[in-house]
């Protein structure tokens, strides 16, 4: 497949071209802004041969693609952040030129301008909880095994029962960490539990919540936190961040 | 005001997973799907996905 | 619920290891049915007569006990079957739980 189509990394308010200048979007290409009224689109060119549609859904589901481009677009996002209030775009907002994007953008810029107004002047952090010591130590399977099928299946149905109860459980733990959090936040979002496959960590994740926080409440935030992982056992609360305000830029594109 | 973390852990911003969960609109995760491979060609694949339904719908639900 | 994103599990084998990654993948799936109507036994006990529930419970034993075998045969461990089915949880649940 041939051709170029224009990547679209974030929307902000009106940049200076120069700015964008000594930065690099995906594959190391130059980022350009286009204008849509008050608002810029920052860009960049890429290939069809990677982003048009059949290519891009066989590379998302590419890990190593995934994790090249991903790390890409989040450098534009992070150093567009640094210098203006910046409504970063999830990976794939691909347009056929430079042109779509910017009418894309305008058609939604009353949404564009009230998520700025938002975001001006915060961050988000990242909050994970995991259950690092299960919930009531599983009991112990009695030692003889069962002595009968239908004793097989009682037991079984207990096993099942106990652990919906440890799910709920563990649910309303983390329904209860997220609603405190989200008192010292300006707003709160939560994300799917991590798959152990990918993360690497085996304990069960509780909790992925992001949230968005003043500069100004970035103390209070993280004394909230702090007090929250000192109820819990070491490595049970991991805070990430600042991150660009991903989890909160409604501007979203298909 | 300092800022001291030390009680909750801060990870590193690179973690892979942190960043996907949130540029990509729903996470990622490994599907059920399973394929083999055997010197770099992909031999057999199974949408367990399609199968689940299959067997749910087999049962009187 | 909004479809997630789903990375295909590649396991990647070469000659030597073929053979046990061929099975685990069997293995797996006869997990999974096996999880499947073992759930839908206990789903349906109360409505059997003692005679057919001690049968299908003898059934579900045997298989369990099968399946461990089988398992261990190839050094598998539990989790090495394991796969996240999206909504409906994973196939395995974390070790310390069965």
């Amino acid at each position: 497949m041939t051709g170029s189509a224009t990547y679209l990394y974030a929307v902000t308010r009106r940049v200076d071209g120069a700015a964008v200048a000594p930065l690099r979007g995906i594959g190391g290409a130059p980022l350009r802004v286009v204008e849509a009224g008050e608002l810029a689109c920052v860009v960049s060119t890429v290939g069809l041969d990677e982003f048009g549609e059949e290519p891009l859904e066989r590379n998302l589901a590419d890990l190593a693609w995934l994790a090249r481009v991903a790390r890409e677009h989040d450098a534009v996002v992070q150093a567009l952040a640094e210098l203006t209030t910046t409504v970063p775009l999830r990976l794939g907002a691909v347009y056929v030129d430079d042109g779509s994007a910017a009418v894309r953008v305008a058609r939604l810029r009353e949404a564009a301008r009230a998520t700025l107004d938002v975001l001006d002047g915060r961050e988000e952090w990242g909050v994970k909880v995991y259950a690092v010591h299960p919930t009531a130590a599983a009991p112990t399977a009695p030692a003889d095994p069962p002595s009968s099928g239908l004793e097989y299946l009682r037991r079984r149905r207990g096993e099942l029962a106990r652990r919906a109860v440890d799910a709920h459980a563990l649910a309303d733990d983390a329904d209860a960490v997220f609603e405190d959090l989200r008192t010292v936040a300006v707003l709160a979002r939560r994300h799917r539990p991590q798959d152990p496959a990918l993360s690497g960590v085996k304990q069960p994740m509780l909790l992925n919540a992001a949230f968005l926080v003043g500069r100004d409440g970035r103390p209070e935030f993280h004394h909230a936190v702090d007090l929250l992982a000192q109820s819990r056992p070491d490595g049970a609360v991991v805070l990430t961040g600042p991150w660009p305000p991903y989890s909160f830029a409604t501007l979203d594109d298909a | 005001m300092s800022e001291s973390f030390e009680l909750a852990v801060i990870e590193n911003r690179n973690s892979l997973v942190d960043l996907l969960d949130r540029v990509l609109a729903t996470g990622v995760v490994l599907s059920g799907d399973v394929t083999l491979c055997l010197a770099g060609v992909d031999l057999v694949t199974v949408k367990l996905r399609a199968l689940i339904t299959t067997v749910r719908e087999g049962g009187d639900g | 619920m909004a479809e997630f994103r789903a990375l295909p599990e590649r396991i990647e084998s070469d000659a030597d290891s073929i053979e046990r990654d061929l099975f685990r993948l069997v293995l797996t799936l006869v997990e999974l049915v096996r999880q499947l109507m073992e759930r839908q036994a206990i789903r349906r006990m109360d409505d059997l007569d003692d005679e057919r529930a001690e049968a299908l419970g003898t059934a579900l034993m045997r298989l369990a006990e099968a399946m461990d075998e089988l398992r261990e045969r190839y050094g598998l461990r539990p989790e090495d079957l394991n796969l996240d089915l999206g909504p409906l949880g994973h196939l395995v649940d974390p070790p310390g739980r069965r």
